[in-house]
């Protein structure tokens, strides 16, 4: 786009003025404008996805992990029992819409 | 100046060039007007597209959940244009109690057709059908209206009416996808961004309710309320929410007039609720003000001053969790569920510096408590 912009310069800065140069220029960049555009429409946006942060009733219990949300699931939801001490119970402590890769990298690292 | 050329490209390049002239000041406008009104049907496409998905996406909802004996497409299609009269305000005393029974009957009309399509669906997916529902009529009345400017700009050839609609096609096409993301949470039970009301005031009953600090629950106070009573840093907290985890939002103004009629030595009035964000400003911050912080059409925001205010001279705090339309209408993102976190913060510091102990107090959560139980 820069450099067709560059010929129309020169053509608008030659003496006599360059009608071929400043033609040349505007059509050139006519064309990069619209395959710019075009090629915009293909952008990817990014994935969303939506997780249940779930802890354990317990307060003694320090048990804390993520997974996608499922139909049924609403935020201080209690089921099952604890994977981790069974006396409490699991605990869906937040529903959130998040980046998938931020998702990917929570499951990777919990912590 | 090369006009005085024999070189034959340069004389093919001052022909195209005057004649692009020549055709941009005749038929400039005319040329604006085709590509205005092209990208005007690109979002009709788009619109109509949407609003078939989630007229499908309904349909088969209400198929799994309220297990109808006859197929629900045709009522859900007459129910798209169902309409409702706002009361004629020319005289404007009453208003207030007319446009209130307007919205009641709205909404008995509504959860009888939710009912009838959906027999077998419990409270709260009949609760999340309706306000599905009612955001598929709100998509297919953005789609009608965009294609009635675009047949009305293609049939007058009016640049003015072409121009106006273009120019506000991306805020439409927000808007409409705002829209698109509320019905799929609303379909599968999501929390929305609007929750956050709802869900601050449920973490301070978590966070504060113990064996040694019992939570009194009164479930349908006023309907679709439930009153949550307890001990909040020594005071005595009504805390008001709809009822979830069913997409409800309730008469939260009717539960605090019962209530401040109720008990008569209230402090103190503490709201929260959802905010539009301006451009610039960051999802999820709180900030604090006074007055009945609520939306709606009104009623239950005039009930909260008229009671709170006027009769009972009680000041209101006011806190409000920053979004924008699409967030709003969207699935809970992160940085709002956060903002949740400060304003409980923020909350229980207000509190602290603006009331006694031993004070009773009112917290209203207001929002749709889709996804939000307690």
């Amino acid at each position: 786009m820069i450099v067709f912009v560059i010929i129309m310069y020169i053509g608008f800065i030659s003496n006599p003025m360059d009608l071929n140069l400043i033609i040349l220029g505007m059509s050139g960049l006519f064309i990069s404008v619209l395959l710019q555009s075009l090629a915009a429409k293909g952008v990817v946006k990014p994935e969303f996805v939506m997780i249940s942060e779930i802890k354990c009733s317990s307060p003694k219990c320090d048990f804390h992990k993520f997974r996608l949300f499922k139909e049924g699931d609403y935020v201080y939801k209690k089921f099952g029992v604890c994977e981790k001490c069974s006396t409490g119970k699991m605990l869906i402590q937040n529903i959130i819409q998040m980046n998938e890769k931020e998702f990917k990298k929570i499951i990777s690292n919990p912590k | 100046m090369t006009f005085g050329t024999d070189n034959i490209w340069t004389m093919v390049y001052n022909a195209i060039f005057l004649l692009v002239i020549i055709i941009f000041s005749l038929y400039g406008q005319k040329l604006q007007s085709l590509f205005w009104l092209q990208s005007i049907k690109n979002a009709v496409e788009e619109l109509k597209s949407m609003t078939l998905k989630a007229r499908d996406l309904l349909v088969e909802k209400i198929k799994e959940i309220g297990k109808p004996k006859k197929d629900p497409k045709a009522a859900v299609n007459s129910f798209l244009e169902f309409f409702t009269v706002t009361p004629v305000d020319l005289d404007p005393a009453g208003v207030i109690q007319r446009l209130e029974h307007v919205l009641d009957v709205r909404k008995n009309r509504w959860e009888e057709q939710v009912k009838q399509m959906a027999p077998e669906a419990n409270e709260v997916y009949a609760a999340n059908i309706e306000n599905a529902l009612e955001a598929a009529l709100g998509l297919h009345q953005i789609f009608k209206t965009v294609r009635h400017y675009y047949i009305l700009g293609k049939k007058s050839k009016s640049l003015m009416v072409i121009m106006q609609i273009q120019m506000q096609l991306s805020l439409i096409m927000q808007q409409a996808k705002a829209v698109e993301n509320a019905l799929n949470a609303f379909i599968e039970g999501k929390p929305i961004g609007d929750s956050v009301g709802p869900l601050v005031v449920t973490k301070l009953v978590q966070n504060y309710g113990s064996e040694g600090n019992p939570v009194k629950k009164i479930e349908d106070y006023t309907k679709e309320i439930n009153l949550y009573e307890l001990n909040i840093e020594g005071r005595n907290a009504f805390i008001i929410r709809a009822k979830g985890p069913g997409a409800t939002v309730g008469k939260p103004g009717e539960a605090i007039k019962k209530l401040l009629n109720e008990k008569k030595n209230i402090s103190r009035l503490f709201m929260v609720d959802a905010g539009l964000k301006l451009e610039g400003e960051k999802t999820g911050a709180v900030i604090e003000g006074v007055g009945a912080v609520i939306g709606g059409f009104g009623v239950e925001k005039y009930k909260i001053e008229e009671a709170a205010g006027v009769k009972n001279k009680l000041p209101m705090d006011g806190y409000v969790i920053k979004e924008s339309i699409e967030d709003a209408y969207g699935p809970m993102k992160k940085e709002i569920a956060d903002g949740a976190d400060k304003a409980v913060k923020l909350l229980i510091q207000g509190i602290k510096e603006r009331t006694l102990e031993n004070d009773n107090i009112i917290i209203a959560g207001i929002g749709n408590c889709c996804g939000i139980g307690d």
